[in-house]
């Protein structure tokens, strides 16, 4: 098991000082290797789930387990290397740095993970070249399409094959060409590098080519099954 | 080291991505320090005026006739041990004969036989804030001292002044505790502004796996550079001023180094503090 979130809740305080509770005793394993699709409207909290699960926001009940460890008794720059080695993360909004090239970019997490200049380079190289935009490496973010920068942020969460990628909304800014095209290299690279992807999704369609799929409705998660 | 390194490279490379943000960040900052200096200019100046009219007050005290040294000695040891006196002087007749022909002429002595000057004892008194009490409490003391003829007690004039230092030190306190605070407010504000662009960078720092103080570290050193260029600049705008002063205003005290050297460092204390405040908002993870 990658990680596992065991009856958690989370809230959050409203304007109004009352409490906005938006998921509620929930439980999910993620298992390594498996695709994870959570499905649901806007604003159910999906990704809330992705923040906690991604150990970005914290739970008001219940434990997130990782590697057999309760995170809740790590800290911050324990938390923050979990981050950077063994989870990817990609949104809707590509979140790419605008001061640094697609290659910089890339390769950043791996730097930041100790790794020499030159390899994290020819790390980020050789991802940038699988997901197809090997010949934009030198090219900052503003002078890339959406698609593109997606497959950069992709590139980027792979680059330090993490255990666990997560996916919020990726395709949410896509045409479908793209969409269709971006799906097909996170499910095709994760699969074959062996990680885990849970994935927030409206797209019924891509919730369907996953190994799981859940529906997250009234703070609860439930299996869909066809 | 290599995430200071990282710091220092992205602190210094956002200065020319960045050139009209930082601007911008470097004339307010110097803008609110110069309005601190110029205060710390007016107060110091203010002070010193009132210090120099404290200087002028003094007691005198005449002595009758026949007064003889060992007295004058032993009123002298006395009036030394009174609060509020800061030095006692024993003024013979002669001098004091000399020092009213150095101010008015000889022509006034012409026709006097003998020096119509007693000896005196010239107090000069601490310039406190009790300046006022300790005149009424001196001369109530030794007014009616055997050995003094007549007081010169500028009683109005030291309670004048001890109010106005009092009222001064209370108006550049709470004029300088404001300022403080509408600085701290606007560079705070305008750190915030220059980071408010660069919250989805923040938030990126911190998916790939970038701690807290690795994030922080590249906006602290920025806004400490900030701070120190905007600080160095007020330096030279206030010297600046002062020497303008000093053109019309002869007396006029500057700003002293070890005060100028702390504008720097302010600025620069400034520039780091709004940093980490204004982050604080961006690292919610």
């Amino acid at each position: 098991m990658v990680i596992s979130a065991i009856n958690i809740g989370k809230s959050y305080l409203e304007g109004t000082g009352s409490r906005l509770i938006v998921l509620e005793d929930l439980s999910i394993d993620v298992e390594g290797g498996k695709v994870i699709a959570i499905t649901g409207e806007s604003g159910v909290g999906k990704s809330t789930l992705l923040h906690i699960l991604g150990l970005l926001d914290t739970v008001d009940s219940g434990r997130i387990i990782f590697n057999g460890e309760d995170v809740s008794s790590l800290n911050d720059s324990q938390l923050s290397r979990i981050r950077n080695s063994d989870f990817g993360f990609i949104f809707q909004f590509h979140y790419l740095l605008p001061e640094f090239d697609a290659l910089e970019n890339v390769a950043l997490p791996a730097l930041l993970a100790g790794m020499s200049r030159p390899e994290a380079e020819s790390r980020a190289k050789e991802l940038l070249s699988a997901v197809g935009v090997a010949e934009r490496a030198g090219h900052f973010p503003n002078a890339l399409s959406g698609g593109e920068q997606q497959r950069v942020a992709l590139a980027r969460a792979l680059i330090n094959n993490p255990r666990l990628v997560l996916a919020d909304e990726p395709t949410g800014n896509l045409d479908p060409k793209n969409e269709d095209k971006l799906i097909d290299l996170l499910f095709g690279l994760t699969r074959e590098f062996g990680m885990a992807v849970v994935l927030a999704t409206h797209n019924m369609a891509i919730a369907r080519r996953a190994d799981q799929s859940y529906l997250l409705r009234e703070k609860h998660l439930e299996e869909v099954i066809c | 080291m290599r995430a200071l390194f990282f710091a220092i490279g992205q602190a210094f490379s956002s200065f020319w991505r960045r050139s009209f943000v930082t601007f911008l960040s470097i004339i307010t900052i110097t803008i609110a320090m110069v309005i601190l200096g110029a205060f710390l200019l007016i107060s110091l100046n203010l002070r010193g005026a009132i210090g120099s009219l404290k200087r002028q007050v003094q007691l005198e005290f005449f002595l009758k006739d026949g007064t003889t040294k060992a007295d004058a000695s032993s009123l002298i040891e006395a009036i030394k041990g009174e609060r509020g006196v800061e030095s006692v002087e024993f003024v013979t007749a002669e001098r004091a004969k000399i020092e009213f022909i150095d101010e008015f002429g000889e022509e006034l002595l012409e026709g006097l036989k003998r020096n119509p000057f007693p000896p005196s004892i010239r107090v000069e008194l601490a310039k406190d804030l009790t300046m006022g009490e300790a005149v009424d409490s001196l001369a109530a003391k030794f007014k009616d001292d055997k050995l003094v003829e007549e007081l010169s007690a500028p009683n109005r004039i030291a309670h004048s002044l001890a109010k106005a230092s009092r009222i001064s030190l209370i108006l550049t306190g709470l004029w300088g505790l404001v300022l403080l605070i509408a600085a701290t407010t606007i560079i705070t504000n305008t750190v915030k502004l220059a980071i408010s662009q660069r919250g989805d960078s923040i938030r990126v720092m911190q998916l790939v796996g970038a701690s807290r103080n690795f994030v922080r570290l590249p906006f602290l050193l920025e806004g400490l550079i900030h701070g120190l260029i905007s600080g160095s600049l007020a330096w030279a705008v206030l010297w600046g001023l002062s020497e303008a002063a000093g053109y019309v205003l002869p007396s006029i005290i500057p700003i002293p180094l070890p005060w100028n050297i702390s504008i720097v460092l302010l600025g620069g204390a400034f520039g780091a503090i709004g940093s980490i405040i204004a982050l604080r908002r961006y690292l919610n993870y």
